[in-house]
């Protein structure tokens, strides 16, 4: 159905929450890839099975990412009328009982997680009733405000992961979605659209932390014809998932945002660079963009506006340093992905030499809430200098993998303790590494700092895109480091000499030290070689390069002088 | 290379800018790799010098392949959760598994190699076989499988 008009946008409303909440039950099943690889495919496989040979009258959903990944695959389960009660690690096995119990209206309590009687919609600030009574035999099971694992966090971005269906449209406006295109369409003019964005104090979720709106501003202030916005899904840090669960979970509220950007920048073309090989993750976009082209919220004349605009999805095929925008612009064009001097900044000639602006997969799903609910309900949220909230994908050492998002200002020991659960029993937090290789690693003993651009930076660290890692006491600090080297080395574009070069040679020290023929003049050459790096290098990737060595030459030189005068490994990592 | 199906696909991105990469990434869909006699079709109807469309295969050396790739392909992550968590054994493990009643199979029906980062952290260390992910003990379940099925 075309959607020209608030009251279309309505309908389909109406019908993504007959969706949401069907007379039958409704049954959602975590198929983010953390889901897959715990085999969500077989669980939906043995509940359809299941729920015809019980005769349950049941519609199963296939979901994104709920966030606590370390209990998948999940289950959600809405009867009607009763709490939706969330399960986990749900095999194809406990599939009869849970089915069983389903039919019966009970609670199968040996995996409820937690119940929802009610559920806060972020995007609009109103309150869904799942149930106003809760049934004698779920009042033992937490509620969703009892289960620990969100206390610390707010969902802005990841509002809509995890319970809707992400191949339906109508499921995301049913929850807010693309009203807050239509509000900057109808109610708005570009430049309102820039001012409230400023406003907010959003700053890029990419790595840098740029204010957004003041780049939007260049853009849309900048000489040129045609004009572009681009979504970086690239994720080239190694150890990071995040982008692919958002696309997985909620695709719509990134076009959502890239089409209000396109609005407010004056651009007719948006381009999505999605990382190559993530098939599920490009099928999902691509729906996305087929149902909003059928609607009509992409396309000519947008919700009769008169403002067209277009969405292409391109599949890249290189790595870290396409996340770089100059090279990830190279990559668009179909050249191959090497970075090129800032000295021209893409707001003023990026993509085909056109005002091109760059933001990343958070930064455009903030976009459509800050609309929607306003600069200064954004801007409560998170500290002075950075604002809202932050979605970390936690991993390495510890307890809870999982997908996490908290406002900015929350602590990392917080983030690590009571929503990663801690460090595997027997092991102790050693280094944090907070964004990804450019942010180097922080010691265990500055775990009070807290998710902020500007705290971070002060530490000598980058909150970056938000890959936390944590390492615990058996992790060796110059193996670490060695391993950072190997991965740029080959990861480097090879463009410039101090990058090309400089990250091959440190690599060699690393494996002399690493081995037991190192030198105790090493360190200072490692220094050298560092600040030439930093200081010569042609683009952020290759400036940024050395931070491991640096971070670890700061907090754990000792480490590394044990290699070199004892030749030991403390931790017997390195083979000597 | 049937080159009706490399017309097929340059004709699917005509209206698209700079197609280049995106061809490349259907032909080697379709194949697997991509074929020299491909290469030098594609350069003829694009009217790109042949060493431009072999530079950009060549720079994206992890996505494109200039040779062709065994029947089941086996990535093993290298991201750093994964490598926390002793990734570089698991790839010693599979090479092990895969070297066992080695003259079972042909050994171009394995593609073992290492991959940056496959974004799935909770099932570090995770290995992709044929597009899924899993994790190291299900991945070698699927490897014993697979070698069973010739």
């Amino acid at each position: 159905m075309k959607v020209n008009s608030l009251r279309d946008l309505n309908k389909l409303k109406s019908e993504g929450e007959k969706l949401l909440r069907p007379k039958n039950i409704r049954i959602q099943v975590g198929t983010a890839p953390c889901g897959i690889s715990k085999g969500a495919k077989g669980v939906i496989v043995k509940l359809k099975k299941e729920l015809t040979q019980q005769s349950v009258d049941a519609t199963v959903v296939p979901v994104g990412c709920i966030g606590i990944c370390y209990n998948e695959p999940i289950v959600e389960v809405n009867i009607p009328g009763k709490p939706k009660l969330t399960y986990g690690n749900i095999t194809p096995d406990d599939i009869p009982s849970l089915v069983k119990a389903i039919a019966k209206g009970k609670a199968l309590k040996k995996h409820a997680l937690y119940r929802t009687n009610e559920e806060d919609l972020i995007s609009n600030g109103k309150t869904f009733k799942y149930a106003s009574k809760t049934p004698p035999d779920y009042k033992t099971i937490p509620t969703l405000k009892e289960f620990k694992f969100f206390h610390p966090q707010l969902r802005v971005t990841l509002r809509n992961a995890g319970l809707i269906n992400p191949d339906s449209i109508e499921e995301y406006i049913a929850r807010g979605g693309y009203a807050a295109l239509n509000k900057a369409l109808t109610k708005m003019t570009p430049d309102d659209t820039i001012g409230v964005v400023i406003k907010s104090d959003l700053r890029g979720r990419g790595g840098g932390g740029f204010p957004t709106g003041l780049k939007w501003k260049t853009c849309r202030e900048a000489k040129g014809k045609e004009k572009y916005v681009l979504c970086n899904c690239s994720e080239g840090d190694p150890g990071i998932g995040m982008h692919k669960s958002i696309i997985e979970s909620d695709p719509h509220s990134i076009l959502e945002g890239l089409i209000i950007g396109g609005y407010a920048i004056g651009a007719r073309e948006g381009y999505i660079y999605l990382h190559y090989g993530n098939s599920s993750a490009k099928e999902k976009l691509q729906k996305a963009i087929e149902q909003a082209n059928d609607c009509g919220l992409l396309g000519k004349n947008i919700l009769g506006s008169g403002f067209n605009f277009s969405i292409t999805l391109k599949e890249g095929a290189g790595g870290y340093v396409c996340g770089e925008s100059t090279a990830l612009m190279a990559s668009l064009e179909g050249r191959a992905g090497e970075p090129r001097p800032k000295y021209i900044h893409t707001a003023e000639k990026g993509l085909w030499d056109s005002p091109t602006n760059l933001n990343n997969v958070e930064t455009w799903c903030n976009v459509p809430l800050i609309i929607s609910r306003g600069a200064s309900w954004y801007s409560k949220i998170g500290t002075n200098g950075s604002k809202g909230t932050k979605v970390i994908s936690l991993s390495g050492n510890i307890n809870r993998s999982c997908l996490v998002e908290v406002p900015m200002g929350t602590t990392l020991k917080e983030i690590i303790n009571n929503i990663g659960g801690g460090i595997p029993k027997g092991s102790k937090l050693k280094a944090i590494q907070v964004g990804g290789p450019p942010a180097g690693v922080l010691p265990a003993n500055l775990a009070n700092l807290t998710i902020d651009f500007d705290e971070l930076y002060k530490a000598g660290s980058l909150l970056g895109s938000g890959g936390m890692i944590i390492m615990d006491d058996k992790t060796c600090m110059v193996d670490i480091a060695k391993y950072f080297m190997t991965f740029l080395e080959e990861e480097s574009c090879g463009r410039c000499t101090p990058c090309r070069e400089g990250i091959k040679r440190m690599k060699e020290v690393l494996d002399d030290i690493s081995v037991g023929v190192g030198k105790e003049e090493d360190l200072d050459l490692l220094q050298q070689l560092s600040d030439c790096l930093s200081k010569a290098s042609l683009c952020d990737l290759g400036k940024s390069a050395p931070s491991m060595v640096i971070s670890t030459l700061r907090h754990f030189k000792e480490e590394y002088q044990t290699h070199i005068k004892q030749q030991v490994c403390p931790v017997k990592r390195c083979s000597m | 290379m049937d080159m009706k199906k490399v017309d097929e696909i340059i004709e699917k991105h005509k209206t698209e800018k700079g197609s280049l990469v995106s061809i490349l990434h259907d032909i080697q869909r379709e194949e697997g790799y991509l074929p020299d006699d491909a290469l030098s079709y594609l350069s003829d109807k694009l009217h790109t010098p042949l060493s431009e469309v072999f530079r950009v295969a060549a720079y994206f050396e992890k996505a494109f392949s200039l040779e062709s790739k065994g029947k089941h392909i086996i990535r093993v992550c290298q991201g750093t959760s994964c490598y926390l968590k002793r990734s570089d054994q698991t790839l010693e493990e599979i090479k092990e598994e895969l070297a066992k009643d080695e003259d079972e199979y042909k050994d171009t029906d394995f593609n073992l190699e290492k991959v940056r980062c496959l974004g799935c952290c909770t099932a570090a260390p995770a290995v992709e076989i044929d597009g899924e992910i899993l994790d190291k003990d299900s991945a070698k379940t699927t490897i014993i499988k697979l070698k069973g099925e010739k």
